[in-house]
């Protein structure tokens, strides 16, 4: 996961955490509040529901009460009721009617004893049909008002009815009236999103999913439209709150907290962005410097003005590449050393190597001497060969190892003039030499005789790939400038052959001393070269192949700004 | 209720001898007619309509103040009296062809629509032959082959088959001979003067401006026609009026569309309850029904038609104004079983027609005149594929303004002011 994904998530989190808490307890606190207010409400629309039927009730009572005492007092409805008058019969079949209307019911019709209507308001036709279960169920729900379903010739009447009861002649009458309901009951239902719905005793009690019950009224209930005969049920008044406010303002805090989200998602992917970047790009930088870095190149500028982590770092890995430059200079001095260890070992070597036929021979004429001193003449033309070739060596020996100087003198050297020269001291037979010299070509800086040192033996080594090849081969020497700018710049010089190459193991070995595969080879030329462009502050690689010849590439620091002439 | 002084014979039409034509003789007192008091002291009778009156109806009156109006604004031929006897009408004579089919008619000297020209034969020759190529066709139809006028009063009709005598359904309103006024339609507003023809009176006639009859009675109307008992309970302590029983004139049919779900004729079809519904159901004068009924011998006069579909409805419809017919509507519903959850349901006169005509409703209740001069044409008029039961019959009453002109009753139970 990159650091820029980490950043964002951590962001993410970190404003996700308390939004998500920020919205839970406001949608908690909000529901707790509506719900206590709703419950409230439906309390007191309960209360009032109650209180309507008690007045109703008590209305239809008193209405009730004043055409008993009326009907009491009733000639005409005495007549017709009681002797079956024809005359009256018209009068009583039209009285509830008359009086209905005049009470201002909805509902009225008066039954003799046995059940038999007398006379209907609401139902005017419906005269002589026996209904005894009305009055009784009615009786039966204790006084109060109940709902009644009956009918008109028109259409079915729900109403709020009671029963009462008066004696005329000895004979007992009922006296069913009542108010209409349905109205009544459709004007408490609907209060905003307080809903008052009626449910019949076959209804399921299954409300609404929207809504939740909050509290039921029972009412006494009579169908006189059943087809099963009529029974004293009840009915539930239902009061429910409807939860749409509430669903709609939970929605609305959902739609604010999901566009917070999203301006959050937005916000932290472009912070992520911009401060990844204030920390990612100078680490890769940082990053890019460190890969360059190796042993032959600790130059790299760590320097940096930033006071923070990543300004450490640099200053960090800057004091390591100081470090390391040091150490790197103390490991060429201890190689150095080594070498010159080694060196004095093998000096020690070959030098008892050499002075052991000379000590033999001095050691042969003291013998000579002290015993036939006459023949020490001949003796000596004898030996005289063996000291020579004695010194010889040795001279050869000193020569050699006195090459291996270290001393350093750094100044601006003209290469192209070196290479001229060395080539003009190489001796060769049907080898081609080719020089191939960039005129615009700085001064390179060091020590004009290791430069020199270094391409005898590299011009030497080409040469000598090419001795015994038939029909010979070339050695071309090639100057150029290479690298950038300023203090980068270097000088670029290449000794390519056409030889025979070298295998990876023969390249591993070649920088080895006294690796040699000549017979009067030293092994000693390329790991001189080597520590001579160390030495120089330089660089080397081969580029070789079996068959494919071989270049020498040699990169030396150049004066800056300087050119060749 | 005091009534008036004069017998009336009321017959069933259709079986009554035909009696020859001829006038009635001045002298002669008239068995259908009405005095009420010492007549003729009034020069001009107000007539109260009480019912909303369509002047486009004169053919086919649809109510008992169109029936009033018509018969007195236009003439038929003949006139058929209570005892259905033919009498002259603006046909003065007629003679009878040899083989019965043809007769000639004379026009009355001096014919003419009140208030406009004379009446020529050949403007009833011509309504004649009209209704004869319109109606060539169908079952229902008079009978009548042609018509031409002979001369200026004189006109020939040719029946399609023979009778003894002049066809008495030359007296149905559908023959009425009208001037332009009737076909011009519109609702009568305000009143309708008749102006004196004659030896008749001017006549006025109020049309409906207030609901309450009585406002009419106490605003000087001379002549009201009603089938509601309250009106004629209030006018029966006030002696300047006197209240005639008219015929027995319209039958109250439940009409079931042929295939039903209960039976509600069958429910029904006991004298006891047709007594009940006649005496508490409805307020009007009305009794169980007699027989024999104009339709039952003519049933095949009807268009045969497909048997209806199930009636899913739970309707028991009538026409919305009618009273009597709501009164019978109700007290079915009412001897129904409540669960049945039959309603009664009343539509306007064009919506009832369509509903009659789809038949899908569960009963009909209609009320239809009691006597035809056209028996099978008035069959032909009723829905076909439907049961019929007779409820009641009802009649109205003529409450009179003592000292109005003399008038008399028709076959229909409709009045006529006739010349003094
Ligand atoms: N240009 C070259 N082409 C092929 N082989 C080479 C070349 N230069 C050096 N070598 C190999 O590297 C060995 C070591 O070379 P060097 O150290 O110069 O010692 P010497 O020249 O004395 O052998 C050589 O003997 C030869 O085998
Ligand atoms: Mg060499």
């Amino acid at each position: 996961m990159s650091f820029r994904t980490r950043l964002f998530f951590g962001i993410l989190a970190g404003v996700f955490l308390p939004l998500g808490a920020l919205a839970y307890g406001v949608r908690q606190e909000m529901e707790r509040r509506l719900t206590a207010e709703y419950e409230q409400r439906v309390n007191s629309m309960t209360e009032v529901i109650e209180t309507d039927l008690l007045r109703e009730g008590a209305t239809v009572a008193s209405r009730l009460n004043g055409l008993i005492s009326d009907l009491s007092s009733d000639n005409r409805f005495r007549l017709g009721a009681l002797q079956g008058e024809p005359a009256s019969r018209r009068y009583l079949l039209d009285y509830a009617g008359s009086a209905m209307k005049l009470s201002g019911l909805s509902m009225l019709q008066i039954q003799d004893s046995a059940g038999r209507i007398l006379s209907s308001g609401h139902f005017r036709n419906e005269f002589d049909r026996s209904q005894p279960q009305l009055p009784a169920l009615l009786a039966k729900a204790g006084g109060t008002i109940a709902l009644v379903r009956t009918r008109t010739p028109e259409a079915p009447l729900l109403a709020l009815a009671r029963v009462d009861s008066f004696r005329v002649g000895g004979r007992r009458f009922s006296v069913v009236g009542g108010v209409e309901a349905g109205t009544r009951v459709g004007r408490l239902a609907r209060n905003g999103d307080l809903s008052v719905d009626l449910f019949y005793p076959d209804q399921p009690r299954v409300p609404s999913s929207h809504a939740r019950i909050l509290r039921e009224v029972y009412l006494p209930y009579v169908n006189l439209l059943s087809g099963s005969g009529a029974a004293l049920d009840s009915v539930r008044l239902v009061v429910t709150q409807s939860l749409g406010t509430l669903q709609a303002l939970r929605r609305s805090i959902d739609r604010w907290l999901l566009i917070a989200v999203a301006l959050t998602l937005a916000a932290a992917l472009a912070l992520a962005a911009w401060l990844s970047s204030q920390v990612s790009r100078p680490l890769r930088d940082l990053a890019r410097k460190t890969s360059e870095i190796d042993l032959d190149r600790l130059d790299q500028s760590f320097e940096t003005e930033r006071q923070d982590e990543i300004g450490a770092l640099s200053r960090l890995l800057g004091g390591m590449t100081e470090r390391l430059r040091t150490s790197s200079a103390r490991l060429r001095e201890a190689e150095r050393r080594a070498a010159v260890g080694d060196l004095a070992r093998q000096v020690n070597h070959d030098v008892k190597n050499g002075l052991a036929p000379i000590r033999n021979v001095l050691r042969h004429f003291s013998q000579v001497a002290r015993q036939e001193p006459g023949g020490l003449a001949a003796v000596f033309e004898e030996r005289k060969g063996t000291l020579e070739s004695s010194v010889e060596y040795l001279e050869t020996l000193a020569r050699n190892y006195a090459r291996l100087s270290p001393t350093v003198e750094r100044a601006p050297c003209n290469v192209n003039a070196l290479v001229e020269q060395v080539l003009r001291n190489t001796s060769v037979d049907g080898t081609v030499l080719q020089t191939n010299l960039s005129q615009a070509m700085p001064h390179a800086i060091g020590d004009s005789l290791m430069i020199r040192r270094v391409l005898e033996n590299l011009v030497g080594n080409a040469v000598d790939s090419l001795a015994g090849r038939p029909g010979g081969g070339t050695v071309a020497v090639t100057t150029a400038i290479a690298g950038g700018v300023g203090a980068e710049q270097k000088v670029r010089i290449t000794v390519a052959d056409t030889g025979p190459g070298m295998s990876r193991k023969q390249l591993d070995q070649a920088f080895d001393d006294f690796y040699t595969t000549k017979a009067e080879g030293t092994g000693l030329g390329l790991s001189i070269v080597r520590r001579l462009i160390l030495d120089l502050n330089g660089s080397l690689h081969v580029e070789t192949e079996p068959g494919a010849g071989t270049s020498f590439v040699v990169e030396l620091p150049a004066v800056s700004g300087g050119r060749a002439g | 209720m005091r009534c008036g002084a004069v017998t009336l014979f009321l017959l069933a039409l259709g079986c009554a001898p035909q009696p020859t034509p001829s006038t009635l003789a001045p002298d002669q007192p008239d068995p259908c007619g009405l005095t009420a008091g010492s007549p003729n002291q009034l020069d001009t009778l107000t007539v109260a309509l009480l019912e909303p009156v369509d002047l486009g109806n004169a053919t086919a009156p649809a109510n008992d103040s169109e029936r009033l109006l018509f018969r007195n604004l236009f003439e038929n031929l003949i006139r058929v009296d209570c005892e259905g006897t033919v009498r002259p009408g603006l046909a003065r004579y007629w003679t009878a062809d040899s083989v019965g089919r043809g007769w000639t008619l004379t026009l009355r000297e001096g014919a003419a629509f009140p208030g406009s020209g004379p009446i020529s034969a050949s403007d009833v020759a011509g309504m004649l032959r009209v209704l004869a190529n319109r109606d060539s066709a169908s079952a229902g139809a008079f009978g009548i082959d042609s018509a031409f006028e002979l001369d200026d009063r004189r006109l020939r009709v040719l029946m399609r088959g023979g009778a003894d005598s002049l066809p008495r359904f030359l007296a149905d309103p559908a023959l009425v001979v009208t001037d332009g006024l009737a076909s011009g339609g519109g609702s009568g507003e305000g009143s309708l003067l008749i102006p004196r023809q004659g030896k008749l009176p001017v006549i006025e006639f109020r049309f409906p401006l207030q609901r309450d009859a009585r406002d009419a009675l106490d605003r000087e109307a001379d002549l009201v026609i009603t089938r509601d008992p309250v009106l004629v309970d209030y006018v029966s302590n006030r002696a300047e009026f006197t209240t005639f029983p008219l015929p027995w004139s319209r039958t109250y049919l439940l009409m079931e569309p042929g295939v039903s779900r209960g039976d509600l004729l069958g429910a029904l079809d006991t004298v006891s309850v047709r007594k009940s519904l006649a005496k508490d159901a409805v307020r009007a004068s009305s009794r169980a029904p007699e027989p024999p009924y104009w339709w039952s011998d003519h049933r095949s006069c009807q268009a045969a038609s497909p048997l209806r579909s199930d009636n899913a409805s739970s309707r028991v419809v009538y026409r919305k104004d009618d009273d009597i017919a709501r009164g019978l509507a109700e007290r079915i519903v009412a001897l129904a079983s409540p669960s049945a959850g039959l309603r009664a349901v009343g539509l306007e006169a064009p919506e009832l027609a369509i509903a009659v005509r789809g038949g899908s409703d569960r009963a009909y209740v209609m009320g239809v005149p009691r006597q035809s001069l056209a028996p099978c044409r008035d069959v032909y008029g009723l829905p076909a594929g439907f049961r019929f039961l007779p409820l009641i019959e009802s009649r109205a009453y003529a409450i009179v303004r003592n000292g109005a002109p003399p008038m008399t009753v028709e076959w229909d139970g409709t009045i006529r002011v006739v010349e003094r």
